[in-house]
């Protein structure tokens, strides 16, 4: 069944070709992983328009990116760009003790969405929950 | 696609911790967006949904309970809520694959569910129900047209026009009343 938005994750094609989203959420708390098991298929089938109470569009360093967010203790986050009705996950984070930490810089997530569209055979998978 | 999914979330079941904060998740966000999408698809602001539930007040609880990092809704609310929005609420114990069907499965509808009145439209429009059946349950239409075509057999339209009852809620009957038709040809 076709959904309203689709989300795709980076894969690292250029390193070790894995899936950087399912490797990170994987070692994410269990709460995490069962948290964005949810809410990314509700995000894709909730029809438009994008329903932005459920993610936070960022400035700054992070500008234009959206973020998804798991509130707790700490919080984890799925940084990507919409493009369209398409989501490209290109990095993680957590924000513990007001830190926030990011498994890549910007400008590095940037060209990771870039390589995601102009080859998204080699650097898009539609996103895995194993 | 949906068989890929539920093999990669069926994968990642067969940790029991990943299973308990499953049912969590499963819960929190789902009643989260469905609270949302009801009260969008049913044109109502927080505040006119609060005053639905009887309490202006609870206009800001509403703001919460769309959150789905929220999660401490109680049995009270949800009914509250189930007949505010004029729609069936289930609450009920059910094996795991019957969670990830419901995950794999969304669509609007699902998300939102129509109201009592808008269901009694559809079925009306679907298989063109006379005014004598208006308000049979969507469930005993289809379950009454899903049985095979035998010489024994009505449409739900067929039956309730011929008997010119009223609403039976209950499926068994339903299923008594197609056997009680034929038994009359």
């Amino acid at each position: 069944m076709d959904t309203e938005y689709t989300f795709y994750d980076y894969i690292d094609a250029d390193g070790d070709g894995s899936n950087v989203i399912k490797s990170w959420l994987n070692g994410a708390g269990k709460d995490a992983k069962a948290y964005f098991t949810h809410i990314i298929p509700y995000l894709e089938s909730s029809p438009p328009p994008w329903i932005t109470k459920y993610t936070t569009l960022m400035r700054g360093d992070w500008d234009d990116f959206i973020e998804l967010r798991k509130t707790g203790k700490v919080q984890y986050r799925l940084l990507g760009k919409m493009i369209y009705r398409n989501i490209y996950l290109v990095a993680c984070g957590i924000h513990k003790d007001q830190n926030y930490i990011t498994s890549v810089t910007p400008a590095t997530a940037l060209i990771r969405v870039s390589q995601m569209i102009t080859n998204p055979a080699k650097y898009g998978r539609e996103h895995e929950y194993n | 696609m949906n068989t890929i999914k539920r093999e990669q979330i069926w994968e990642s079941l067969q940790d029991p911790d990943f299973r308990k904060q499953l049912i969590d998740e499963h819960v929190n966000v789902g009643i989260a967006f469905q609270i949302h999408g009801l009260r969008e698809r049913q044109g109502l602001n927080q505040k006119q949904l609060a005053e639905r539930l009887g309490d202006k007040k609870k206009q800001p609880l509403i703001s919460a309970w769309e959150n789905p990092n929220y999660g401490k809704y109680t049995l009270g609310t949800l009914k509250d809520l189930a007949k505010a929005f004029d729609v069936g609420l289930l609450v009920r114990f059910v094996p795991f694959n019957t969670l990830v069907d419901w995950t794999i499965n969304l669509t609007r509808d699902v998300i939102a569910p129509p109201s009592f009145n808008e269901e009694r439209i559809i079925v009306t429009t679907e298989i063109g129900i006379t005014p004598l059946n208006k308000g049979v349950p969507q469930s005993i239409v289809s379950f009454i047209n899903s049985i095979p075509s035998t010489p024994s057999t009505f449409s739900a339209s067929t039956i309730y026009m011929e008997q010119g009852k009223e609403m039976i809620p209950n499926m068994e009957k339903g299923k008594e009343m197609s056997h009680a038709a034929a038994g009359n040809i």
